[in-house]
């Protein structure tokens, strides 16, 4: 067990499975750090580093890189899937979706369905997301609601490096699509990581606060973001339990409505935009399952239904922070004050 | 003559323990206290003990109020003589204060090592304290190293005190071929081998206690002293629905619950102690490894090794290896009933209120009992 960042943690479950399972394979732009060219190999590892040292490590066969064409990277992948590989393809920033979304939601997660489960497809997605660097409007989105949205699919969305590696290792063991989304700004964090391979199960919230007076659930880097509005909390006395949920389908609806019951109040922290968002997906089951345990209205604490800004103060204004959190669960221990009166 | 005057720090249990939260203060400032007299009652995020005075002094300052939260090492309180003035006090606590800020790891925690084994396997293991005979703790079934959190330290005052991975466990090596407690004796003594421990305490819970109490069975000349808490191997008798269910739980509030029947209050189980074990059990080979101990040790919902009449023996021919037989009166998994059958030369404790992890549910007890136990040894 040593520290590592979130970019190694990643890099290492991708070494451990390659190494494991002679039919992972990695598939997309840049993995092997552009394939026929004059420069160095795999002089970066992918536009990220996520990927270095693979192509060295397992080869060209194994460490596929591509065009610029998203529609053959998920094509090629769908159907290495089915035909028996177990590919890992990187769609670089997940603002590209709409390029090839016809052979993730229509193709790889129907194939199980379609084929009366005579067929699997077990192909992992990768892909960076979130806001934050300044990358305009087409590179920093949260689209995770759209993969969420569609039966068939798993996705899941890790917020620390423990995380990311377990996950990541359960995703490429997986036997269905998942989409395993990345954001930017968590790779340089850092946490205890163990050097061996393990898996972290999908469904499963993670609880990493427990206090009794809220409850704020968060995804990715919004966990961090709620983390620092509960210490902000406790300091004047108010206790909250953050949940991740990690994995957004499946959705473990159990550890978020067990919370809600006992703290009575619910913030949900997400930085995609707010319409059919998964802010709205928790609130309405929580409304749903544990309404009479509310003691006040359900928060969400969302980006505004706009494109992200570039412009720094802009984008900056865009992003839910601690400040924007903190407030939502000092306006909902008002309400119970007010009421009292 | 230079006045003493003590710190009382918040003390660090376990590997994982960043910050304690100070419950209750059990002594008023201006009280005077003996070495080992309970001064506070202090809560981790894991469990919740009673901090004890190392030294004899009078409390004069409480520097941390109750509810409060402080990183371990932080200065919690002063102990000195009456003679003292306050001002050196005062003067004690603004200089701890300052050099803290400049040097937070103010006693860095010792850290977790690999152990290489001639075989190739590697175990974990970590050392506390140094010199004299040495200790040697061993966890029960599905633990690791760090169920001695609240143990290791208060015995390595005057020895170096180490407490491995069994293999299988925590971060240890998941190979395993029977997983029969002489395989993991076999394996103990390997370890004692790679750590230069010819002879030591050995110190056991369940598993453990099986295992240290085979590894004396048939090597007499290692053993300075035997302590076994609620050992597996006296009696055929187990619950076994505790192992089994240990191995179905995938998820950590399943494990939770689980847990919770080692202790005889199940609240002793937090979250983040599940999910601790969890991510043990989670290491690619560690369910194999532990389906196979299950297999070999608990076969057909009972224990494979019944080893109270060679225990009987072996006291009778090693009579100055001191022994000691721990157990907890509300153990829920593996009956206290063994300890009545016992020679009268074994020093054998019943603890009441306390179920199957005395260590941790009566760690200032069973502290105790282990500092008496290996207090008499040269």
């Amino acid at each position: 067990m040593s520290k590592k960042t979130f970019r190694q943690a990643i890099n290492e479950a991708l070494h451990a499975e390659m190494q494991r399972d002679p039919r992972v394979v990695v598939i997309g732009e840049d993995v092997a750090g552009g394939a026929g060219g004059t420069g160095v190999d795999d002089a970066y590892g992918g536009v990220m580093g996520v990927t270095r040292g693979l192509v060295g490590a397992f080869g060209r066969e194994r460490v596929i890189d591509t065009p610029i064409t998203e529609s053959a990277i998920m094509g090629m992948a769908a159907g290495a899937a089915v035909t028996g590989l177990r590919p890992v393809a990187e769609l670089m920033f997940v603002d590209f979706i709409g390029v090839c979304f016809d052979q993730i939601y229509n193709q790889a997660a129907k194939f199980r369905y379609m084929f009366g489960g005579k067929a699997k497809t077990p192909l992992v997605i990768r892909a960076m997301f979130g806001a934050g660097f300044s990358a305009g409007a087409q590179h920093s989105q949260c689209l995770y609601s759209f993969f969420t949205h569609v039966p068939g699919l798993k996705v899941v969305i890790p917020s620390t490096p423990y995380d990311a590696k377990g996950l990541l290792i359960e995703a490429i063991r997986d036997d269905d699509p998942v989409i395993f989304l990345e954001h930017t700004k968590l790779y340089d964090i850092e946490g205890q990581v163990p050097d061996e391979a393990y898996t972290v199960p999908f469904g499963e919230a993670s609880v990493l606060r427990e206090g009794g007076d809220v409850t704020i659930v968060a995804l990715a880097r919004m966990v961090h973001v709620a983390l620092e509005a509960a210490d902000r909390l406790a300091a004047s006395g108010i206790h909250a339990t953050v949940i991740d949920p990690r994995t957004t389908s499946p959705i473990d609806e159990d550890t978020i409505l067990e919370s809600v019951t006992e703290t009575g109040r619910l913030v949900v922290v997400d930085e995609a935009n707010p319409r059919c968002s998964l802010a709205s997906e928790i609130a309405a089951f929580a409304a749903d399952k544990a309404f009479f345990a509310l003691k006040a209205p359900i928060r969400r604490v969302t980006a505004p239904h706009t494109p992200v800004p570039f412009a720094p103060v802009l984008e900056a204004a865009y992003i839910p922070n601690a400040g924007q959190v903190e407030a939502a669960v000092r306006q909902l221990l008002d309400i119970n004050a007010d009421r009292k009166r | 003559m230079m006045m003493q005057i003590t710190a009382i720090s918040m003390p660090t249990w376990g590997l994982t323990m960043e910050e304690g939260t100070l419950v209750e203060w059990l002594v008023p400032e201006g009280a005077r206290v003996a070495p080992g007299m309970e001064l506070a009652e202090i809560e981790t995020t894991k469990v919740t003990n009673m901090l004890e005075a190392q030294e004899a002094g009078v409390l004069r300052r409480h520097v941390v109020a109750e509810g409060e939260t402080r990183t371990c090492g932080a200065l919690i309180g002063v102990l000195a003589d009456e003679t003292v003035p306050d001002a050196e006090v005062d003067a004690f606590i603004a200089r701890f204060a300052e050099s803290a800020a400049g040097d937070a790891a103010l006693a860095p925690a010792p850290e977790p090592r690999q152990l290489d084994l001639p075989d190739g396997r590697r175990l974990r293991y970590l050392r506390v304290g140094e010199g004299g005979t040495a200790a040697l703790l061993v966890h029960g079934f599905g633990g690791d190293l760090d169920a001695w959190q609240l143990i290791q330290a208060r015995l390595a005052v005057d020895r170096a005190v180490y407490a491995i991975d069994l293999p299988g466990h925590g971060e240890s090596t998941k190979e395993i071929r029977t997983g029969d407690l002489a395989e993991l004796a076999e394996t103990v003594g390997q370890a004692m081998d790679a750590l230069g421990l010819e002879r030591a305490h050995l110190v056991g819970h369940s598993l453990g206690a099986g295992t240290m109490l085979q590894l004396a069975l048939t090597h007499p000349g290692r053993v300075a002293s035997l302590a076994l808490i609620a050992p597996v191997g006296l009696a055929e008798a187990i619950d076994p629905t505790f192992p089994t269910e240990f191995l179905a739980a995938t998820k950590t509030r399943d494990l939770q619950r689980c847990l919770g029947r080692l202790f005889a209050d199940p609240a002793m189980v937090g979250r983040e102690f599940a999910d601790r074990v969890a991510r043990n059990k989670r290491l690619d080979g560690a369910e194999t490894a532990l389906s196979k101990i299950v297999a070999a040790c608990f076969p057909d919902g009972r224990q494979h090794a019944v080893l109270l009449p060679a225990f009987a023996s072996w006291i009778a021919e090693n009579p100055a290896i001191p022994v000691t037989v721990i157990w907890g009166e509300e153990d829920a998994i593996l009956s206290p009933d063994p300890l009545g059958q016992l020679p009268a030369s074994v020093v054998a404790l019943l603890l009441p209120g306390v179920g199957h992890m005395p260590q941790l549910e009566a760690a200032k007890e069973v502290n105790a009992i282990l500092c008496a136990h290996v207090g008499g040894v040269a």
